[in-house]
């Protein structure tokens, strides 16, 4: 008897090993270098918001902005000791889409002096299909008969000429158009604190060193070299970085 | 201690009734996941939690061509969304359900955005008021169900998951154009000239309907109408937006070769009237999609007569025959 009694002893306990769920051990946190950024858009002082018309330029125009769409690449980053780290990914960004923000994982905790990006991509990724095949990307197709590769930027809204609202759309591509961001930034990314804020004035696009004026330089640049060619010389002051 | 035997027994006797129901639901249930094949062409789909398997599909296209969604049995989703005609009703406003997997906004005014699977649970819990105690109750459903989700129980949010993962699987991307953007076959000249109006800034219809969804997935206003009333108010009906108004999801327009009624409210019977309103019917009103407004086309696209010729040769080449007549999408009651 005594032994039937251990025999279902040992049952209960393979019924009730097998019924336990099997657990994996919590994955140790990784600890890595990365920096964070935080895109943030303002149209002045004010952050953007969509869908109204409540903004002023430089020449001007009375505006709302719809839709921002870009990307941002080749990431620069110098510390105090003269030391550059480049990355070559690619990263877009919408700006009403919640949260924009990127993670570059790799940049070195550091003190740092100077930061340079680009708006959009360079020649070797502005290319028909060289970014993944994602829906973003896609929307942001630049088409073969217009030269190929990709959008580096959608601005559209509305503004108020001569009294009525009419659209703009302030699409920037083609590898002459490339905007590069290239500044003194000092910040230090820290094991407590590694993300910076990267903010943009929309109202820049329009201001230096030329005055765009949306009835007078158009209100759609796709196609148009002149205005995209001051779009992307203008391009070059909208961001700051703030930690 | 002593144990009368005949507990023992009964003890053994559960224990292995139990283990034994327990490896049938097991045995019955399927994860063996669908092989799906996405064209090179078209975007890669983002990853899901409701993963897509082979007897997933088959419940969620059983329920997609059975009316028992409908607690009146009236209809199914397949009475408006007809396979043969592009999964859309001929002379309706029904909007077709084509690749939906990548869509992120439903129906015409967009009012129901999320994933596929937040489509389908307002699909089957807002729309039909789907009873599932029916479902669980009629035929070989409950078998179903624990077929592709390890339990019989039927649910709203189940049929949901099971609906999406049909939708999900409903890909087309193998019409005439597709295969020439893969390098597969050669467009005619008529075909090509349209290509180059659709795809530059004379035609302009790229921005919105993009490659090679034909689709931006966004909203915008089209000019149709410069004042707005009832349906016609797009988005703004769900928004309060002013600068809404008017504003309707951009239809993918593959297939459209086939339809006999475009836009929201199927106002246009062919593809000569949706042409002829691009090139001169656009209404201006403040909410107009700024991609309408460009210097030089306030008076439309001022196409010649050819080249509206050209730009229908080409929108025909979207017409995907292996999408409309795929037995893996057909009514598996047939």
């Amino acid at each position: 008897m005594a032994k039937l009694t251990r025999i279902l002893f040992y049952l209960i306990l393979l019924v009730v090993a097998s019924c336990k769920k099997s657990e994996d051990d919590a994955p140790e946190p990784v600890i890595t270098d990365g920096l964070n950024i935080v895109l943030n858009h303002y149209v002045g002082g004010t952050a953007l918001s969509s869908n109204t018309i409540s903004y002023t330029n430089s020449a001007g125009n009375n505006y709302g902005v719809t839709r921002l769409q870009y990307y941002l690449s080749g990431f620069e980053f110098e510390t105090m000791n003269g030391v550059v780290y480049t990355f070559n990914n690619v990263y877009y960004i919408d700006a009403f889409s919640g949260n924009a923000s990127i993670y570059i994982p790799s940049v070195p905790l550091a003190h740092y002096k100077r930061v340079k990006f680009y708006i959009g991509m360079d020649s070797l990724h502005n290319i028909t299909d060289a970014l993944p095949n994602t829906l973003e990307n896609v929307n942001m197709a630049w088409p073969d008969m217009m030269g190929g590769g990709y959008h580096f930027m959608k601005l559209e809204g509305n503004y108020l000429a001569s009294g009525s609202t009419t659209g703009f759309a302030m699409h920037l591509g083609m590898n002459g158009n490339l905007v590069t961001n290239n500044f003194t930034a000092h910040f230090e990314s820290t094991a407590a604190d590694n993300t910076i804020q990267l903010n943009m004035d929309i109202n820049e696009w329009f201001n230096d060193p030329y005055i765009y004026d949306f009835n007078i330089d158009g209100n759609y640049s796709m196609s148009d070299s002149a205005a995209m060619a001051k779009l992307s010389a203008n391009g070059y002051n909208v961001f700051k970085v703030v930690q | 201690m002593r144990i009368p035997r005949v507990a023992i027994v009964l003890f053994l006797l559960a224990v292995f009734f139990s283990c034994s129901r327990e490896s049938e639901e097991t045995s019955v249930f399927s994860t063996e996941l669908m092989d799906l094949q996405i064209p090179s062409n078209l975007p890669a789909l983002t990853p899901s939690n409701n993963p897509l398997t082979k007897a997933g599909f088959e419940l969620g296209r059983r329920l997609y061509y059975d009316s028992i969604l409908d607690p009146q049995h009236s209809r199914a989703c397949a009475s408006c969304h007809i396979q043969q005609f592009g999964f859309t009703t001929p002379r309706s406003n029904v909007i077709p359900h084509i690749n939906l997997a990548y869509n992120n906004r439903f129906l015409w005014n967009g009012e129901v955005e999320g994933t596929l699977e937040d489509a389908m649970i307002f699909e089957v819990e807002d729309f039909f008021h789907t009873d599932a105690t029916k479902i669980q109750k009629t035929g070989d459903y409950p078998y179903l169900f624990l077929r592709a989700f390890g339990s019989s129980e039927v649910t709203t949010r189940k049929c949901a998951l099971a609906l999406a993962q049909f939708l999900r699987a409903n890909i087309s991307g193998n019409s005439k154009f597709d295969r020439y953007v893969r390098h597969e076959e050669y467009l005619t000249q008529d075909e090509m000239s349209g290509l180059l109006l659709f795809f530059t800034e004379k035609g302009d219809c790229f921005h919105c309907h993009s490659m090679s969804l034909m689709t931006d997935g966004n909203l915008h206003n089209i000019g149709l109408d410069s004042i707005f009333t009832g349906l016609n108010s797009g988005y703004y009906n769900h928004s309060g937006d002013e600068a809404d108004l008017g504003k309707f999801k951009t239809p993918s327009i593959r297939n459209c070769g086939i339809r006999t009624s475009f836009m929201h409210d199927g106002r246009f019977s062919t593809l000569e009237e949706v042409i002829e309103h691009y090139n001169s019917g656009v209404k201006h009103s403040p909410s107009l999609d700024a991609i309408m407004t460009k210097p030089g086309k306030e008076l439309g696209l001022q196409l010649t007569p050819l080249q509206k010729q050209q730009l229908k040769a080409f929108l025909l080449t979207l017409t995907d025959s292996t999408y409309l007549n795929n037995p893996l999408f057909s009514s598996p009651f047939h």
